[in-house]
């Protein structure tokens, strides 16, 4: 399974989200896309999961081009609230068990335990850091091919991002996966990446393979990062 | 439980607070009605005109139904990340509207009944007239309540289709409103060419739906006259429904974005 963006083109208007960006993401890695807010991280796995569509280019999941039918194969974790709030948790996973045949219930379940989750407390009752939680039961309860987060950890304190960082770790297939992560909290998902992508105002502007760095650079992903958009800011 | 089935239960789930609602303003509005008659002594006067009132709003009631649910999903968008066809994604929100309008038509007949049993003595029609006529007129409401909805349907997803355009966004509202009075002035328009008149009208049907009444013996006889309809016109309005159907659902799979 390879995810593929070819010479990609997306506008709002007169402004470019992405500019021509050529991407490809393999099986069995994961991948952090990085960025500041408003730079396309959003925008990018959105294309991917066919909730939007580019004005150039092509983007393809599997050699199948993108359309909204792709979320059969791409499991996404929205930054936005994904549910129905007079909904109770157990009806929330009900609603996603009879959408989609790789939807796991049983996983879905020990999910909902591990995270402390009520299946019968109503969606509008959770707190925040619970719906975040909640959505990440709903994702990573698919055994799909592809799995895009974007910015998990948003507006959550640092005790749940530990526990979705581990619930990551336990739940991610890592042969079978591929896990795309978009995110500016660089920190968190560090110890996650298998490579890391800078993407700056609509242009991809670095991608490295995080061990390399590690090892061959001495940098951390937050300071290549940061070195890497400073060059940027400092060009325009 | 098979995805459209999952559907179901979501559209009835984000729902049916407004049925209730709606259910709460029937009673209201025939409650109110029934104790005017009652105070001032004047029976059958005002509750047979609410009755009849509200089950002809019943043509909006769908449309709005359906709108207030769009509206719930148009927030995000993110009921578009399902891999159902947007055809099921849209039939599932028309058929939880149309069992709400089918519980509240049969309620309002039931009603109506009611009001014809307590007052038989002073209204006469042949039972099968009023069979006929209270078919006609449900079948009726329910196929207009449904038309309706195919343009509430379709000027929704151009609305949010026209979203992603940030120079018209602020002005998707007058794209609508100018659709439809171009619409509504071109088959005008047409509907006043003699040649297409006589084609509209060539094969009739006749349905039974004129009331006449007469006041006699103390009481009010009813009987219903056949009227013509227009197969073609009937046709007419079926493709139109269709079309707006295929066309919002073509929208919604390619131009409506998160």
């Amino acid at each position: 399974m390879t995810v593929k963006l070819s010479n990609v083109s997306k506008r709002y208007g007169k402004d470019f989200s992405l500019k021509n960006v050529s991407l490809a993401f393999e099986t069995g890695k994961i991948y952090g896309l990085l960025g500041p807010n408003g730079s396309g991280k959003s925008t990018t796995l959105k294309l991917i999961a066919g909730l939007v569509y580019p004005n150039g280019g092509k983007v393809e999941v599997d050699n199948e081009e993108v359309t909204r039918k792709i979320c059969r194969k791409v499991a996404y974790l929205t930054e936005l609230d994904m549910f129905y709030p007079s909904f109770t948790v157990g009806e929330m996973v009900e609603f996603y068990v009879s959408q989609f045949a790789d939807f796991d219930p049983k996983k879905a379940e020990q999910l909902l335990q591990e995270m402390k989750l009520d299946p019968g407390k109503k969606i509008k009752q959770l707190s925040k850091g619970n719906r975040g939680r909640l959505k990440l039961v709903l994702a990573l309860s698919r055994k799909s091919q592809v799995l895009l987060l974007d910015e998990p950890f948003s507006g959550l304190d640092p005790m749940v991002r530990d526990s979705i960082v581990k619930s990551l770790l336990s739940y991610i297939n890592f042969d079978e996966q591929t896990v795309i992560i978009a995110t500016h909290e660089i920190d968190e998902i560090e110890p996650l990446l298998d490579e890391a992508i800078v993407i700056f105002y609509g242009d991809i502007i670095g991608q490295k393979n995080v061990e390399t760095l590690r090892e061959e650079e001495g940098l951390s992903v937050l300071e290549w990062f940061k070195s890497t958009a400073a060059q940027m800011e400092g060009k325009k | 439980m098979s995805a459209f089935q999952g559907l179901l239960k979501k559209d009835f789930g984000i729902s049916k607070f407004w049925f209730l609602l709606w259910i709460i303003f029937l009673a209201v509005f025939l409650i109110i009605p029934l104790a005017i008659e009652i105070y001032f002594h004047m029976p059958l006067t005002v509750i047979p005109v609410a009755v009849i009132l509200l089950l002809g709003f019943h043509i909006f009631f769908l449309p709005a139904m359906l709108l207030s649910m769009l509206r719930l999903e148009g927030k995000t968008q993110l009921w578009l990340y399902n891999q159902q066809s947007s055809k099921a994604l849209f039939l599932s929100k028309i058929t939880v509207s149309l069992v709400y309008q089918l519980i509240t038509q049969v309620f309002l007949t039931g009603v109506g009944l009611m009001i014809y049993q307590y007052y038989k003595n002073q209204i006469h029609i042949k039972a099968a007239d009023l069979f006929n006529g209270i078919t006609v007129v449900n079948a009726g409401i329910a196929l207009l309540g449904l038309y309706l909805s195919c343009w509430a349907m379709f000027y929704w997803t151009i609305y949010h289709s026209l979203g992603k355009f940030p120079g018209v966004k602020n002005w998707r509202w007058l794209v609508i409103v100018l659709l439809f009075i171009a619409y509504n002035m071109l088959s005008t328009f047409l509907a006043r060419i003699e040649f297409l008149k006589e084609v509209v009208n060539k094969w009739n049907i006749p349905v039974f739906m004129n009331a006449n009444g007469k006041f006699r013996q103390g009481g009010w006889e009813i009987y219903l006259k056949a009227v013509d309809l227009p197969v073609l016109e009937f046709v007419l309005y079926v493709i139109v429904a269709l079309s707006l159907f295929l066309i919002s659902c073509w929208l919604l799979d390619r131009k409506v974005e998160v």
